[in-house]
């Protein structure tokens, strides 16, 4: 068999015109364009949570001077009319030194622009983010626990230290007088203190007899009074109940710090 | 994620802790005035002696009154109650009657000639019941069954031990200054049930109780030789502790009742011996160039605490029991005499010559001095059983050297007078009677 002039050029014309074709292609398989990464989220740790909630409110004022980009010596150009409707606020300074707003600021004048204002927030700047103020000891013990799939506990009132410091001073007021009544068995009685566990219903009444959980400051000198000093503790609550006039709201917070279940500290003067 | 999402769950937790520490309220508060107890009429059984239920309230009420810690209501003036409600009085209507405590009971008869007096403590303003106790006794014994419920009472609202149901013994004394007939009288320590164990033929002075209070120890002074004697309580019966013709007084028993601790003077010199309750040989504890006397036993008998003047005046020295280790322990300035060791061990009353005599307490050790009356002459202290109260003998500026009997809470106090029939000195506190 014999090949023509014409069918080997043809040939080698395909062949040619494939390996440019691999070639080529090859070429642009390498080239591939990968999308940009995001940014990682930023979790943040906080020590602080309060069972109000707490939405984020605008930051309606702009920041300190201090916070205002030290380049902007340019006077502040005229709002745009499409100006959102949070006063804009220049960017505080404490954006990340990598960050594209950083380098932007660096290459031209900080000509302060309308910015929508970032929700306001009560976490500390990225440098104290890192600094987690968990203990390294939190997660021990927890590692294998499942994750909760239990929604988080509703918002329940809370007990405010002045609220709590109230009343104390109306549960101090009420049994004062049963206390002050009770007779001082001997001399060293007063350093016992009886610590005495009380349980009241919503009206005030003791649900169940006082319980004495404890004495301290008993020693051989005045150990034979311990017995008398815990019946006059019990005496004094007996005697002054039911409590009365205490806010109904605080009977039972979740902090677990209200009036229907508390301890009452008792020694003689 | 899942890991933060639990600790987010976690923290959230933490806030609403319900095993936070709970509400806490100190409370300080008290007086050191005395307490109205209410001791109404006890309700008493139709087969029982009528009447008794009364008697026996006068005597608790009496008793606590003696204390000087409560401030009887009853049983004159106030109503009884039924039986049952001894165990369950209508608290409102004591707290309404202004008292604080209440001691209810009931008196029922216990087969021939004997009662069974129930006794109950009670916290009117706790509305509780505090403790309650029966008492079976002779019908004859009913004031002792008083004593006890008493007892019972001072015991579980003083936190102290009792002492009411104790007996006293003390020298009493009649006739003109110059010419005393003196003897060994014994009674209730409310005064009651009062006896002479002497005849008065001859001078006594400091009877003793034994630990179990049957026997006493004193001093009589017949033919002008003073020697120790020993005597038991019930039958009366006594003889002379140590054999021969030797001076021998203040004595006092061993804690422990084998033994008896006292002075001998010989050759001039007094010095102090002990001597088996059984009799025997004396033995020498003591040698010094002064008078050593007054020696009485530290609870644990361990130690003996007696006064000597060996170093040139009255003072207060401790040894161990066995005569070793004499040291002084009384620098107070004065003179010191007559200690007595307390049932606790860590005190030791004494009389105190300084112008006035007076009654002190120390430590055991010396020192932590306080005294305790303020008179023109008090002196030979006895303690109560629980060691809470001491009583001496008194006499009255330009009272012709009349003398009576006082008890002193060593808390503080005045002190009171104890019922004698007529003057009384040196006396000794009984144990407790079981």
């Amino acid at each position: 068999m014999r090949v023509d002039r014409a069918e080997l050029a043809g040939t080698g014309a395909a062949i040619a015109f494939h390996a440019a074709l691999i070639a080529a292609l090859s070429l642009s398989l390498a080239h591939v364009v990968h999308p940009p990464e995001t940014p990682p989220m930023e979790v943040e740790m906080v020590d602080e949570v309060g069972l109000q909630p707490s939405a984020p409110s605008a930051v309606a004022a702009p920041p300190p001077p201090a916070q205002a980009p030290q380049e902007a010596q340019i006077p502040p150009q005229p709002e745009p009319a499409a100006a959102p409707l949070v006063q804009p606020a220049p960017q505080p300074k404490v954006a990340p030194a990598n960050s594209l707003a950083a380098q932007a600021a660096q290459l031209r004048p900080a000509t302060p622009r309308p910015v929508p204002a970032k929700p306001a927030s009560s976490r500390p700047a990225p440098a104290q983010l890192r600094a987690s103020r968990i203990g390294a000891d939190f997660l021990k013990g927890i590692a294998d626990a499942a994750p909760s799939s239990t929604p988080a506990r509703a918002a329940a009132p809370t007990i405010s230290a002045s609220a709590m410091a109230g009343i104390q001073q109306a549960i101090r007021r009420q049994v004062q007088p049963c206390a002050d009544r009770q007779v001082n068995p001997g001399p060293g009685a007063s350093r016992i203190k009886v610590k005495l566990h009380l349980v009241l219903d919503r009206s005030g009444r003791l649900v169940s007899a006082p319980v004495v959980v404890g004495t301290n400051g008993v020693d051989d000198d005045n150990s034979r009074y311990e017995e008398r000093v815990k019946d006059l503790a019990v005496s004094i609550i007996s005697g002054c109940s039911p409590l009365t006039g205490l806010p109904p709201e605080l009977y039972k917070p979740a902090s677990g710090q209200g009036w229907g279940n508390f301890i009452l500290n008792y020694n003689l003067p | 994620m899942k890991r933060f999402a639990l600790l987010a769950t976690l923290l959230a937790s933490a806030a609403t802790a319900q095993d936070a520490p709970p509400l806490e309220v100190d409370v300080v508060g008290g007086t050191n005035a005395v307490t109205a107890i209410a001791v109404p009429t006890m309700p008493t059984a139709a087969d029982a002696p009528q009447g008794l239920g009364r008697q026996i309230a006068g005597v608790i009420a009496s008793d606590l009154r003696s204390t000087g810690l409560f401030t009887p209501l009853g049983p004159e003036g106030i109503g009884t109650y039924p039986r049952d409600a001894a165990s369950a009085p209508a608290y409102a209507t004591w707290r309404s009657a202004g008292a604080a405590q209440l001691v209810t009971g009931y008196v029922e008869a216990n087969g021939p000639d004997r009662i069974t007096v129930a006794c109950y403590i009670h916290d009117v303003a706790a509305g509780r019941e505090l403790a309650h106790q029966g008492f079976s006794v002779a019908a004859s014994d009913w004031r002792r069954a008083a004593h006890k419920c008493a007892d019972t009472v001072y015991s579980r609202l003083s936190g102290e031990t009792g002492f009411l149901d104790t007996r006293v013994v003390y020298v009493a004394e009649t006739g003109p200054k110059n010419n005393r007939t003196k003897r060994i009288a014994i009674m209730d320590s409310d005064g009651s049930n009062h006896r002479y164990l002497t005849l008065g033929d001859a001078t006594v002075t400091t009877p003793r109780f034994s630990p179990s209070g049957d026997k006493l120890v004193y001093m009589t002074a017949s033919g002008r030789r003073p020697r120790v004697m020993l005597m038991d309580v019930a039958s009366g019966t006594t003889h002379s502790l140590v054999p021969g013709l030797v001076l021998t007084f203040a004595p006092r028993f061993s804690p422990d009742g084998r033994n008896v601790v006292f002075s001998m003077a010989k050759n001039g010199r007094t010095a102090i011996f002990t001597i088996p309750t059984a009799g025997g040989t004396p033995r020498r504890l003591t040698d010094s160039v002064g008078a050593d006397t007054s020696p009485s036993y530290s609870p644990d008998g361990s130690r003996i605490v007696f006064e000597s003047d060996r170093g040139g005046t009255q003072q207060l020295y401790i040894m161990n029991a066995d005569g070793s280790g004499q040291r002084r322990i009384s620098f107070g300035g004065g003179r010191y005499a007559s200690p007595m060791w307390n049932p606790r061990g860590d005190l030791i009353a004494f009389t105190k010559i300084a112008g006035n005599f007076r009654i002190g307490i120390m430590n055991a050790s010396g020192g932590g001095e306080k005294i305790l009356t303020d008179a023109w002459q008090d002196e030979e202290p006895s303690w109560a059983p629980n060691g809470r109260f001491v009583m001496f003998n008194r006499i009255r500026q330009g009272s012709s050297g009349q003398t009576s009997l006082y008890a002193v809470d060593i808390n503080g106090g005045d002190p009171r007078r104890m019922p004698t029939p007529q003057d009384g000195s040196d006396p000794s506190w009984s144990p407790l009677q079981r």
